[in-house]
């Protein structure tokens, strides 16, 4: 599943937990350690997923309005 | 308005609030050893070191575009400061400090957390005793909604210090008290059923026989008026995931905004130190008046420990 939304928070566990406002509703993201986190097409780093951030989420749904995150798009 | 006036407004304000704050006390039952960890913790600032800071920060961010949030004084509004659209979490140079010396108080009484999700998934947290078995933490160190709720089991690990592992019984350098696993926890409905990050705390509760806090000791608790936290230079330690495995970090700055249930505060964090505590350090007694959750952009954030927050613990911390 592919979902776009907006950063609205960053929980700080490692690796880290999101909740980002999409045009259904707040979502809530755990990523895996080895989540891909790409801005255009090249590698960037977690510390770059901030609040505001506008991102696009390649994952598996794991819940009602919750998705682990497989990719992360920086847009 | 000029930052003076909205100073003196929220000094004003908040008086009456002031007289309601709350405060219970912590327990260090080791004696001997250094206070004093990494460097001095920070004590109060005075109202004038405050509004020196608070208009040096109103100069920085004179170009922001971003409002964000509104500071709530017994029932009027102030302006917000305006927040500046930046994207760091470390705020400009990385000042943590390690912790060398973990088995001092307090830094033994925070708590390295494994965090095995019900998916089978793991994280780290951080955590703090606040009484024998009850170690207070964030909201999504023990419930992760999307990975399937409550923790399966939470490793608490006392004033640890580096370490792939801790020997499975008894204690050693790296493990200098052990660890406990639990599988109880407590949070709110806020947290658990509405996803509300403004009710993002928890507590995690030992088994009955593993009463580690009577050994590691803990803060006390402090439900601080408005006043007392705008400006408060607060500290905080965690053991964040891009430093050395099982590494406990500390780091300090002022808090820069306040509402009913958050803290704002540009203390330097990295994913590992959800559930740090952040204390006050004043005349010689330490206080958690937050719960570490958030990074962001400008302000990391915490829970704030107020009036439910506040009953809430105190009820917990004896279970």
């Amino acid at each position: 599943m592919r979902i776009e939304g907006t950063v609205v928070e960053v929980y700080e566990t490692w690796p880290l937990q999101l909740s980002i406002e999409a045009a259904d509703g707040l979502y809530h993201i755990g990523l895996h350690p080895d989540t891909k986190i790409k801005r255009r097409g090249h590698p960037a780093g977690a510390m770059e997923i901030k609040d505001h951030v506008r991102i696009a989420i390649d994952g598996t749904i794991s819940g009602p309005k919750a998705l682990l995150a497989d990719s992360i798009e920086l847009l | 308005m000029e930052m003076r006036e909205r100073w003196l407004q929220i000094e004003a304000a908040v008086e009456e609030e002031t007289k309601k704050e709350s405060i219970e006390d912590g327990h260090s039952p080791v004696k001997g050893g250094s206070e004093f960890g990494p460097a001095p913790e920070v004590d109060k600032m005075t109202p004038e070191m405050a509004l020196a800071e608070a208009e040096r920060f109103e100069e920085v961010i004179v170009e922001a575009a971003n409002v964000s949030g509104i500071v709530e004084v017994s029932g009027f509004k102030v302006e917000p400061p305006t927040i500046p659209d930046v994207i760091e979490i470390i705020h400009g140079a990385d000042d943590r400090v390690r912790v060398g010396n973990t088995t001092v108080y307090p830094w033994r009484t925070i708590c390295h957390l494994e965090i095995a999700a019900p998916n089978g998934k793991a994280y780290i947290g951080t955590g703090a005793f606040i009484g024998p078995r009850v170690v207070l933490t964030a909201g999504h160190c023990v419930y992760l909604h999307a990975d399937g709720g409550w923790a399966r089991k939470i490793r608490v690990i006392p004033g640890r210090n580096g370490g792939s592992s801790c020997p499975s019984s008894g204690t050693s350098s790296v493990c200098p008290y052990g660890y406990a696993d639990a599988t109880q926890y407590t949070s709110v409905k806020g947290w658990v059923n509405n996803k509300d990050s403004d009710y993002d705390y928890a507590v995690i509760i030992l088994p009955a026989n593993q009463k580690l806090g009577n050994t590691v000791g803990w803060m006390g608790l402090a439900n601080l008026s408005m006043g007392s936290l705008l400006g408060l230079n607060v500290n905080s330690s965690g053991y964040p995931g891009d430093k050395p495995y099982g590494t406990q970090w500390w780091n300090s700055n002022n808090i820069l905004a306040v509402t009913g249930r958050r803290l704002y505060y540009r203390i330097d964090t990295m994913g590992g130190q959800s559930g740090s505590p952040v204390w006050r350090y004043k005349d010689g007694q330490r206080h958690i008046i937050g719960i570490h959750t958030t990074g962001g952009s400008p302000y990391n954030g915490a829970t704030r420990i107020n009036d439910d927050v506040f009953n809430n613990l105190v009820n917990w911390k004896n279970l």
